[in-house]
């Protein structure tokens, strides 16, 4: 007997992902979502970015990897609450899961929070395919890895909403192309903002901070315009 | 990387969709749709999916996995094609104007169950 099912497999995961949106809708807090390959600078370039945006923008961070605190450890210097997730000691999950988030949340004092960034799992595979109930997606890439990385893992790049392309103070000591990379990445996601930047130097985060900012403001305003509107009615 | 948990995943779901006249006839078949662009192996997926099978009425079940290709409709043009590598511009104007059609499909289709001999 043939019995139809049509059931996205990612379901369960999908429908935690609508409860943390909704839930960081109530709380006006804007969700961004950083993935990257290991090694290509996510925890100093946000450690920088953090420096820049406080006190103006409250920050706090959920950081995953698979095992150390020692991102953590980074981030929490810089005095924004952090929260760790470990998904195993020797070799866990490849990616957040929307429960995960849930979960880590739940110890942050969010009605003080105006952007919650989550630094994902170092990988360019899985964290595409898994919704966590973000606001942007942005994906980090350096200089030291290929130029055809965009080309490599396609679903990243596709789904993500800016690039920031990070050690760019190495260029006078690779023989990279960046213009080809460049090229790379519009082919895959035409008009997708990419930011080169310099997590060391800070060199072009002025760009970057202010597209960030931009979007923060976005929803708060957003939110408020709701809330005023249904007062008025 | 993560076909382990989708095998869970589609075990979970197949059982759960057994009606209860059923209960406890072995699966023959169950049948998935996976886009291309999903992330998913194919061969990693049988792999894990014979080992969280184990043990279930969907031990000796066949797995068949319809991949769906990556496809694409241009908005100013209106044409249709199939991208077999990662440029998503059109094929016929050049315009990034277009839209995703199919590709990440990850979905469990339908379940093939024995039928019960005792009705």
């Amino acid at each position: 007997m043939e019995i139809e099912i049509n059931q996205k497999i990612l379901d369960a995961n999908d429908g935690d992902a609508d409860e943390n949106r909704q839930m960081f809708l109530e709380k006006q807090v804007f969700v961004l979502n950083v993935m990257s390959a290991p090694g290509s600078g996510k925890t100093t370039l946000l450690v920088k970015t953090i420096t820049r945006l406080q006190p103006d923008i409250r920050c706090a961070v959920i950081v995953g990897d698979i095992s150390t605190t020692n991102d953590a450890d980074r981030l929490a210097a810089t005095g924004v609450d952090v929260v760790q997730i470990n998904t195993d000691a020797f070799g866990g999950d490849c990616h957040l899961s929307a429960r995960r988030i849930e979960e880590a949340v739940a110890t942050l004092p969010l009605d003080s929070v105006d952007l919650l960034i989550i630094e994902n799992i170092g990988n360019l595979v899985c964290p595409a395919e898994f919704d966590i109930g973000e606001d942007a997606r942005v994906v980090v890439i350096s200089v030291t890895e290929g130029e055809d990385k965009p080309l490599k893992y396609p679903l990243m790049f596709r789904v993500c909403d800016a690039t920031l392309y990070n050690k760019t103070d190495l260029l006078p000591h690779l023989d990279y192309d960046m213009a080809q990379a460049v090229t790379n990445i519009g082919r895959i996601h035409p008009g997708m903002p990419v930011f080169p930047v310099s997590a060391r130097t800070c060199d072009g985060f002025d760009p970057w901070v202010a597209w960030l900012k931009e979007k923060v403001c976005e929803k708060k305003l957003a939110m408020n315009i709701k809330k005023l509107s249904s007062v008025a009615c | 990387m993560h076909e382990l948990g989708i095998a869970v995943q589609v075990v979970e779901s197949a059982v759960s969709s057994i009606p209860s006249s059923l209960q406890g006839q072995p699966v023959k078949k169950v049948t998935l749709d996976i886009g291309k662009m999903a992330g998913i192996t194919a061969h990693s997926l049988r792999f894990c999916f014979e080992i969280v099978s184990k043990g279930t009425v969907l031990e000796t079940s066949e797995l068949v996995i319809n991949e769906i290709p990556v496809t694409a409709k241009c908005r100013s043009c209106l044409s249709e094609w199939i991208i077999t590598e990662p440029i998503f511009l059109c094929e016929k104007c050049g315009t990034p104007d277009i839209n995703v059609e199919t590709g990440r499909e990850l979905l469990i289709r339908s379940i093939e169950v024995a039928d019960n001999q005792n009705i």
